[in-house]
């Protein structure tokens, strides 16, 4: 039976007091029955005896009609607040359809905020607060060999410990010995990564084979030749055939001259396995034990006790004296995986935190300007008996109904967001989604809660305009004015400071965005205009390496990367070509060395460092990087001959500052052989992050590497000749491959991806505030003059010229901005540091980009204040009197 | 639901006072006297069971109690039926139709 409807208005009668009720009815009862009994001819006493006796047990007639009639009127009060609530909203939908505009804009608003707000979270929840897909990952640690991140100058060699000790501090060693493998294809052979890897490597991350199996216990024992490959790989070179477990292929490794050339496939990794290194297209079994750069804690034992433990063990093993400033050190996983993205991050979500503030306060003082129109129906509501709370109830659900929608769609689009541009992500920040691009959308109960904190925020956005409208409304209601339309009591419609708040709150944090995305801006614009020191245009390159079963030692690596140099020069489209290792990006950041000289070191001095290249001699040409003294390696500086070395300016003046670097005499420390300088070349640009080094370049032949990167300088577009210089790599030796083969710009790019990414997401994030806050301060002066047409009327009767007028809005105007922009600067000056290591070129604290930023708010904020002074000085004295 | 022990015969009181209720509004005592007219005294129905009954239809929505004036002025709770009351009316009387006739079916022989 559905519950019965009743009219308040019988209810508010009915509802005075229910135990009465049932005592006036009996009471009506006994006196009845008994006059009927008198009637009957008993005397008044008997009558009134029969009738109670009659009705039989009063006390719990009473008790039951008592308890029946509370339970109705407490089932009445629900069903009343649950017709309030719907009344409520069907109020609000009604209010929205009455001004669509409105609706859609407050709703849009919110909307896109929530939706990048919600992207944000996305990705620093894929990153930083969901664990990286390992078993156990609370417990996962990368070994570090050095108390910091930083390169430590005196840290021993570790070399020749035996790393078994490590199983008396963790539960798990995570072992590996990264490799670059190539794989022998048909037509073309491909470079791809691997490594050798332990046990550990399996159950620790939790990797296992999807097809085929994993590696036996006495393949970890013995060398054996067998190898499980990516389910990537898997895909380029093999199609997915399925037969494929059990065949050989024909693999070379770089790391190890017994490294087996046929090995057989016992497995495929499944295509969701995840590392926070790419070194995972061929993994081969390790057999001995080395270092490990990861370890799984036992359970119960904290990071600091295992690290203490390691320290303890490792440091008697060391030969000859330690510095006591050195130790081990352990670092979570992923912090250590997200440490260099943590600030781009924290970045993206303060940002979209900040824009989401913004349209809320834009939001809520929209609600507030339209308190005019609103006190009207307000009062007319309080007039016929709503409660002050019963008119914020209804306020408020206007606001959650708004804030409601416009969560879901934020919900929806960021989601659909994340899931459309997730794989963007990884390659703009330079670290891949833990456990691939798929982790990246968000889950249903993710984006539940988006929407409850949206319609949480929309319901404290929509709250405040609520109580100070009803306060007003409430308190005038007496005067009947406004029920005229506006009329009188200018002042008191809304609080001005209030009103005045919204604006200065969305001032001071638009200022902040504009300053963040005005820095990183500027730290694009250093980027890109810090000269690179050579030229990165027309050169095309690929990363190769010898592996050390054909070329085993130095005299082999020397006349294979000679080979392969002639071959690419013997091409006529190719310029010139030059080996250089890491490249000139440094994509495998190294370690710098301490270059150390002759007049040294002292005992506080452990050399100066210096980013070391090993290069060929024609690499100064290739790279069009300047010789400024001395000469350029020669053919003659080969192995018999005494090294050689070229420095870089900053380098040669750092060591030297006031003779000629040629001829000076180095070495880097942990080397003992003596180097000559012979020539001195221009600075290249160090990458971004990196701590500013200068450079110090070795003569490839005499420094031989399997492992450097082929540069080559061409003619026309470098993306054509990537098959050329494929082609000449397969006629120097028909089995070595290239990995990452393109333009040389490529690497450019990335060096500065990160930042622009940043710099572009805060910019929308700065200009949609920007639009926002200058939207809002429009309608904040343009309420203030609506709400003073009275007085400048007045004022221009009484012979206020048109400049006094204007000043009087203008004042208002600049009042609020000025504010806005002195806290927007306080706040600045203490949220800036926290992209500080983002940024290049450029100080946290900038006064240009400070001042900028203050004349460009400034300027918007005068355009936006231009509408409503024009509205200001075209009031019309006689027509508002008379309106009066 | 709690019955009252004292109910004539499971919910036939509840079916009394609705069908008293279709003919007019009545306070209690109304209902009362009414029914013990009709049926020539057979039914005496104890007064407490017919309030606690009013009580809980006017809480289930069957009848709505409302304070009013008598003939003889005085201030008094009448009762009358809801939609929802007539419809139960309706449907408990068929109900009670072919309770009667089953039991008449037992007793009288074939």
């Amino acid at each position: 039976m559905p519950p019965k409807r009743y009219r308040p208005l019988f209810r508010l009668g009915f509802t005075r007091s229910r135990a009465a009720d049932v005592d006036d009815e009996f009471q009506f009862h006994l006196a009845m029955r008994a006059a009927e009994l008198e009637r009957h001819g008993y005397d008044a006493a008997r009558a009134r005896e029969i009738a109670l006796t009659q009705f039989g047990d009063i006390n719990d007639a009473r008790q039951f009609c008592r308890a029946e009639d509370e339970r109705r009127m407490r089932e009445y009060r629900k069903t009343l607040h649950l017709d309030n609530v719907r009344q409520d909203i069907v109020v609000a939908v009604r209010a929205m359809r009455r001004q669509p505009a409105f609706a859609f804009s407050t709703i849009l608003t919110l909307g896109i905020a929530i939706a990048l707000a919600t992207s944000a979270y996305g990705v620093v929840h894929a990153y930083i607060v969901r664990p990286l897909p390992y078993p156990d990952a609370d417990r996962v640690v990368r070994v570090r060999t050095t108390p910091t991140a930083d390169p430590f100058p005196n840290a021993p060699r570790l070399a020749g410990i035996d790393w078994s000790i490590a199983d008396s501090v963790f539960a798990v060693t995570v072992e590996w010995n990264l490799d670059a493998f190539t794989v022998v294809g048909s037509d073309r052979s491909e470079s791809v990564y691997g490594a050798w890897v332990s046990p550990g490597y399996f159950t620790a991350l939790g990797l296992r084979p999807a097809v085929g199996r994993s590696f036996t216990v006495s393949e970890f024992a013995t060398d054996q030749p067998v190898a499980i490959i990516s389910d990537a790989l898997w895909r380029r070179q093999f199609n997915r055939d399925p037969s494929i477990i059990g065949r050989t292929m024909r693999i070379q490794s770089g790391e190890r001259a017994d490294g087996a050339e046929q090995v057989t496939v016992v497995g495929v990794m499944h295509p969701d396995a995840w590392h926070t290194n790419r070194f995972t297209d061929v993994l081969r079994p390790l057999t001995t034990r080395l270092f490990p750069p990861m370890a799984v804690l036992r359970p119960g034992m904290s990071m600091r006790e295992a690290e203490d433990r390691l320290n303890a063990i490792v440091r008697p093993l060391i030969p000859g004296t330690v510095d006591p400033a050195w130790r081990m050190s352990l670092v979570g996983v992923q912090e250590d995986y997200t440490f260099r993205i943590r600030p781009t991050l924290v970045a993206l979500l303060g940002g979209a935190v900040f824009l989401l503030l913004i349209a809320g306060a834009s939001v809520a003082g929209a609600q507030t300007a339209r308190a005019a129109a609103r006190r009207a129906e307000i009062q007319i509501r309080a007039a016929l008996g709503a409660s002050r709370g019963r008119i914020v109830m209804q306020l408020l659900t206007e606001a959650l109904v708004v804030a409601a929608a416009a969560a879901t769609i934020g919900a929806v689009v960021g989601g659909a967001a994340l899931a459309t541009f997730g794989s963007l992500v990884g390659r703009q920040l330079g670290a891949a989604i833990p456990g691939g691009d798929g982790r990246l959308a968000l889950g249903a109960g993710i984006l539940a809660l988006v929407v409850a904190s949206g319609s949480v925020l929309g319901a404290l956005f929509g709250l405040l305009p609520a109580m100070v409208i009803t306060r007003a409304a409430v308190k005038h209601q007496g005067l009947g004015s406004s029920l005229g339309g506006g009329k009188g009591t200018a002042r008191s419609a809304t609080s001005p400071v209030l009103r005045r708040g919204l604006i200065v709150t969305q001032v001071a944090f638009t200022m902040m965005l504009l300053i963040g995305a005005g820095l990183m801006g500027r730290t694009i614009l250093a980027i890109a205009t810090t000269p690179l020191g050579f030229t990165d245009e027309q050169v095309v390159k690929g990363d190769m390496f010898l592996p050390s079963g054909r070329y085993p030692d130095a005299a082999k690596q020397r006349a294979g990367a000679e080979r392969v140099l002639e071959a690419v020069a013997s091409d006529p489209a190719m310029r010139g070509a030059a080996i250089s290792f890491p490249d000139p990006f440094r994509t495998f950041s190294l370690n710098p060395s301490r270059v150390i000289t002759d007049r040294g070191p002292t005992p506080a001095d452990s050399g100066r460092p210096a980013a070391g290249f090993v290069v060929t001699p024609s690499y100064f040409d290739v790279m069009e990087i300047p010789l400024l003294a001395g000469r350029a390696f020669a053919i003659t500086d080969d192995a018999a001959a005494p090294r050689v070395v070229i420095v870089s300016q900053r380098l040669a003046t750092a060591l030297w500052p006031n003779e000629s670097a040629v001829g000076q005499r180095v070495r880097v420390a942990g080397d003992s052989i003596w180097a000559s300088v012979v020539g001195v070349v221009g600075e290249i640009r160090e990458p971004v992050e990196a701590t500013p080094t200068p450079e110090i370049y070795w003569h490839l032949p005499q420094d031989p590497v399997p492992l450097f990167t082929l540069l080559a300088r061409v003619g026309g577009d470098p993306a054509d000749a990537v098959p050329l210089l494929q082609r000449a790599v397969a006629r120097a030796d028909n089995l070595l491959g290239m990995a990452n083969v393109g333009p040389l710009t490529e690497l450019t790019d990335r060096a500065m991806r990160r930042h622009r990414a940043l710099a572009s997401v805060l910019s929308v994030f700065a200009l949609l505030a920007l639009g926002l806050a200058m939207l809002g301060l429009y309608a904040s002066l343009a309420y203030v003059v609506t709400q003073r047409r009275r007085e400048i009327a007045i004022r221009v009767a009484v012979g206020a010229d048109s400049w006094a007028i204007r000043s009087l809005v203008l004042r208002e105007g600049v009042a609020l901005v000025g504010i806005g922009l002195l806290v927007g600067i306080g706040l600045s000056l203490a949220l800036t540091r926290l992209i500080a290591s983002q940024l290049y070129g450029v100080t946290p604290t900038d006064p240009g980009t400070f001042a900028a930023i203050v004349v460009l708010l400034g300027a918007s904020a005068l355009i936006a204040s231009l509408a409503p002074i024009r509205q200001a000085t075209r009031v019309q004295p006689a027509e508002i009197m008379r309106g009066d | 639901m709690a019955r009252d022990p004292h109910d004539l015969l499971y919910g036939s009181l509840d079916l009394l006072i609705l069908r008293t209720l279709a003919w007019e509004a009545m306070h209690g005592y109304g209902i009362s006297s009414f029914i013990r007219q009709r049926t020539a005294g057979v039914l005496e129905i104890v007064d407490a069971a017919l309030y606690k009954c009013l009580h809980r239809l006017e809480r289930q929505g069957f009848i709505e109690g409302e304070w009013g004036i008598t003939d003889e002025n005085r201030r008094a709770k009448f009762y009358k039926l809801t939609p929802a009351g007539r419809a139960a009316l309706r449907a408990e009387t068929n109900v009670w139709k072919q309770y009667v006739d089953a039991v008449h079916k037992v007793l009288e022989p074939t």
